[in-house]
């Protein structure tokens, strides 16, 4: 693979595998330094990649276990988590922004960081990474049965949270 | 008419079904007003996700990252012959180890008799029973030596060894723990020399 269609693979991963550290790292720091050395490590390796097919897949598996890896870390090094809010009431400052709707997200933020790891990487790779089940499925190398099972469950939490929460109103 | 399993619709609506069991569930939609409703709850819980993750995109750009891939020219990825290193070298590795740890086992385990000491406490703990297989040729070993004492170094003929030999398994039995220890160490002697 040549450099200048490498640069192009980068540039056009570089935003979804940061939004995946920044979901599972829950830090905006740590996902920065993850992605850069993810990407590193993608560079690296590139010479023992040959399918250029599935590089995407290849790259999200590089990814989790760089994320993974970096979770175990941390927890070892500072034994707790940061506080997943933090993030978002420092950077979601839009003075525009109807509070039901701010309380709606924050409410929606909780419950996607309460979501359990295989969940949460599913749900993240649907939504922020817009993958595919199959690819997720190929990524995870699970089943497709699995990855949609993790989805379902995912969605569903989502969805007793709303509802119990009274954030929005389903018809009786 | 009979409703359908309602977590079918997060399927529906995300496309991951088959276009037959598609066409079965729009036809029941148009008949029944209560799936309708779980479809229209599923509906509002994908369009407020799907707008809370635009937002959340929105706001976290990509960090800036133009120097990382200047610097990925600089620096040299690996060549390719470590994929064969990277691949094989823990494996061989642990094979290696196995193997030397077998040898190891095997060259360093002991080939005689347990030693005197073990044997001595393995007497001593069993009182002399035939019950432990570990000793049992070991006793009759230092039958043999007591009869050969008492009999000094006369040959033991059949007669005298399995004639008296429930005799002086007796003796044995009612040895104390110091005539004990002389006869082990008197038989330990005679088979190191």
């Amino acid at each position: 693979m040549d450099s200048i269609r490498l640069n192009q693979l980068i540039e056009e991963n570089y935003q979804k595998i940061f939004l995946l550290a920044l979901k599972m790292l829950k830090n905006y720091e740590d996902a920065e330094d993850a992605t850069q050395e993810i990407f590193l490590k993608v560079y690296e390796n590139i010479s023992s990649f040959r399918q250029e097919a599935k590089f995407t897949t290849w790259i999200y598996r590089i990814a989790l276990n760089h994320i993974y890896y970096m979770n175990t870390k941390r927890s070892r090094e500072l034994n707790q988590f940061p506080d997943a809010h933090e993030l978002r009431t420092e950077m979601n400052e839009n003075p525009s922004s109807v509070l039901q709707e701010k309380e709606l997200f924050e409410s929606l933020e909780k419950v996607i960081d309460s979501l359990s790891p295989r969940q949460k990487e599913v749900f993240v790779m649907r939504y922020y990474n817009q993958l595919p089940f199959k690819k997720i499925a190929q990524v995870l190398g699970k089943s497709l049965g699995t990855v949609k099972s993790n989805y379902f469950f995912a969605m569903q939490k989502i969805k007793i949270n709303l509802q119990d929460q009274n954030l929005i109103e389903f018809q009786e | 008419m009979k409703c359908i399993n309602k977590n079918i619709f997060l399927y529906y609506l995300n496309d991951e079904i088959s276009s037959r069991k598609k066409k079965q569930i729009a036809a029941h939609l148009l008949e029944c007003e209560h799936c309708r409703k779980h479809l229209a709850e599923w509906e509002k819980v994908l369009n407020i996700t799907q707008n809370y993750i635009d937002q959340d995109v929105k706001i976290h750009p990509a960090p800036p990252h133009a120097h990382i891939t200047q610097q990925f020219g600089k620096v040299p990825p690996k060549p390719d012959n470590l994929f064969w290193i990277r691949y094989w070298t823990k494996p061989a590795l642990a094979t290696v180890a196995v193997l030397f740890a077998s040898l190891m086992i095997f060259f360093l385990s002991p080939r005689s008799v347990p030693t005197l000491q073990e044997n001595y406490y393995v007497i001593d703990n069993v009182a002399y029973t035939e019950t432990i297989s570990l000793s049992d040729v070991y006793l009759n070993d230092l039958e043999i030596m007591y009869l050969q004492e008492i009999y000094e170094n006369e040959e033991l003929t059949d007669d005298i060894l399995y004639g008296d030999w429930l005799y002086y398994e007796d003796v044995l039995d009612n040895l104390d723990q110091d005539e004990l220890q002389e006869l082990i160490n008197k038989m330990y002697d005679n088979s190191v020399t």
